[in-house]
């Protein structure tokens, strides 16, 4: 019997502790003050009074205030000041987020990006510490000059907006840039790749940029996308000279291969074409050949 | 008593069919028009004649006569003040800029030094920049990044505490 007691004893106890053992740990996220604290003894009793605090008589007590932006009859400054649209074409015009020369060093040196790949706005995205936001028209990152000094990466960088300054940074230390338009609809699969391909839809193909942008995405000084390769070399050549630098040669580098990497004007992710299905599920790409979809995705218009 | 009360409450009905579906516990549809929330007003008195003090008392506790400040219209559009919009640039630290009035008016008898004066565009003031604030919804308060924009050597304060200018640099 003793043992058979101390048996059930053992296991009774051994339960508990499992119990015990499953159950949530105290934590600050799961204590809360003892209930006698948690009541306050009402002290302020402001409420109660006459005048509830507004005071006697006059626009306080009874709540008629002026409007707001009103003068006392002067005219207003809302009125007064001339008419100046700052805010023209809100709705269409195009916004690109900046992202510092300084903040990019400092997500290399954090092994944030991984600069053995392109870096573009993908990888910017997936460091989880921009937004972008299409609704908001953002039409992806302007790359800035602060903390040109101090950079000191060899990287294949893509982005949609740039000064020369930083051109030339990228160029000193042996790297390449470019400039690329995505379409909105393309930035939001580049903004969250894992999320659109969830959804099951084909690759956009992008679409080429509109008017008012197209100077700048031809221009080799800008290193766009649709710049002439020969005049981009050249531009390279003049920008050296400019700020008196000497240009790392290309042609020897071990890393060429990956700083000549370039995209199709069409296509929006490295490896994969406009209207290819990725099915994350099966672990595959679906890539149809039906030459009416093959029409359509492989021509600009 | 009972027959002024419910016209007076049938006017309401048209203008004020927000409020009143927030009054009743029961949620009225509005799409069976004026006539169903009038019968359903109608009920309510009915309830309330029962009792000659209740009536009074539900009077008192409605909020059918009092007015709140909403951030938006009774079409859920939120307010904003046009005029400010086309008049006014505010800048991502809070402030805001304008242009000068009578920048286009009787020119030829000012003289260069005023005119050139009333070309510059010019920054509010502290009371200024809270009133404008208030009167634009906070999108606008949001920065924008436009490409190229002519404003952005303001965009950053300089010789600023609170506004520090470099980043900390964290590891």
């Amino acid at each position: 019997m003793l043992n058979g007691d101390g048996n059930m004893s053992s296991k009774v106890t051994e339960r508990a502790l499992n119990l015990i053992k499953s159950m949530p740990r105290v934590a600050l996220n799961n204590i809360k003050p003892l209930p006698h604290t948690a009541f306050k003894k009402k002290t302020d009793r402001r409420g109660d009074r006459k005048k509830k605090g507004r005071g006697d008589k006059g626009q306080g007590a009874r709540g008629t205030w002026d409007p707001l932006g009103y003068e006392g009859r002067q005219n207003p400054l809302i009125d007064t000041s001339p008419r100046e649209r700052y805010y023209a074409q809100y709705a269409v015009r195009r916004q690109y987020p900046p992202v510092s020369l300084l903040d990019l060093q400092r997500l290399i040196d954090l092994n944030r990006v991984n600069t053995s790949r392109p870096v573009d706005i993908t990888s910017i995205c997936n460091t989880g510490l921009f937004k972008f936001d299409i609704s908001k028209n953002h039409f992806g990152v302007n790359l800035t000059d602060e903390g040109c000094d101090q950079f000191a990466a060899k990287i294949n960088a893509e982005v949609q907006w740039t000064s020369e300054l930083v051109i030339a940074a990228i160029e000193k230390n042996g790297g390449t840039i470019t400039t690329r338009y995505y379409d909105p609809q393309s930035l939001a699969a580049l903004y969250d790749p894992l999320a659109f391909f969830k959804k099951g839809h084909p690759i956009p193909k992008c679409k080429l940029p509109p008017q008012d942008a197209l100077l700048y995405y031809s221009d080799p000084n800008n290193r766009g996308y649709l710049a002439d390769p020969e005049k981009v070399l050249e531009a390279r050549e003049k920008l050296a000279q400019k700020y008196g630098y000497k240009l790392p040669d290309l042609e020897g580098d071990p890393f060429k291969e990956m700083l000549l990497m370039r995209k199709d004007p069409l296509q929006i992710f490295f490896g994969l074409e406009p209207g290819w299905i990725v099915n994350l599920r099966d672990k595959s790409v679906l890539k149809p050949k039906d030459d009416d979809y093959l029409r359509y995705y492989h021509s600009a218009q | 008593m009972a027959v002024s009360l419910t016209k007076s409450f049938a006017g309401l009905c048209i203008q004020a069919g927000n409020a009143i579906r927030s009054i009743s516990h029961t949620q009225i549809s509005c799409e069976g028009g004026i006539l169903q929330l009038y019968r359903s007003f109608s009920a309510l008195q009915i309830k309330g004649l029962e009792n000659g003090n209740r009536e009074s008392e539900w009077l008192s506790k409605s909020n059918l006569h009092t007015s709140s400040a909403c951030m938006t219209t009774p079409e859920l559009k939120e307010w904003r003040e046009h005029r400010i919009i086309d008049r006014f640039y505010r800048l991502p630290w809070g402030g805001w800029i304008r242009t000068r009035g009578g920048r286009r008016k009787g020119l030829y008898k000012k003289v260069p030094r005023h005119r050139w004066q009333l070309q510059q565009h010019i920054f509010c003031n502290y009371h200024q920049n809270k009133l404008l604030d208030t009167l634009v919804a906070p999108k606008w308060k949001e920065p924008k990044y436009f490409a190229d924009s002519p404003y952005e050597p303001y965009f950053q304060r300089t010789n600023s505490y609170w506004q520090p200018n470099n980043k900390k640099f964290y590891p």
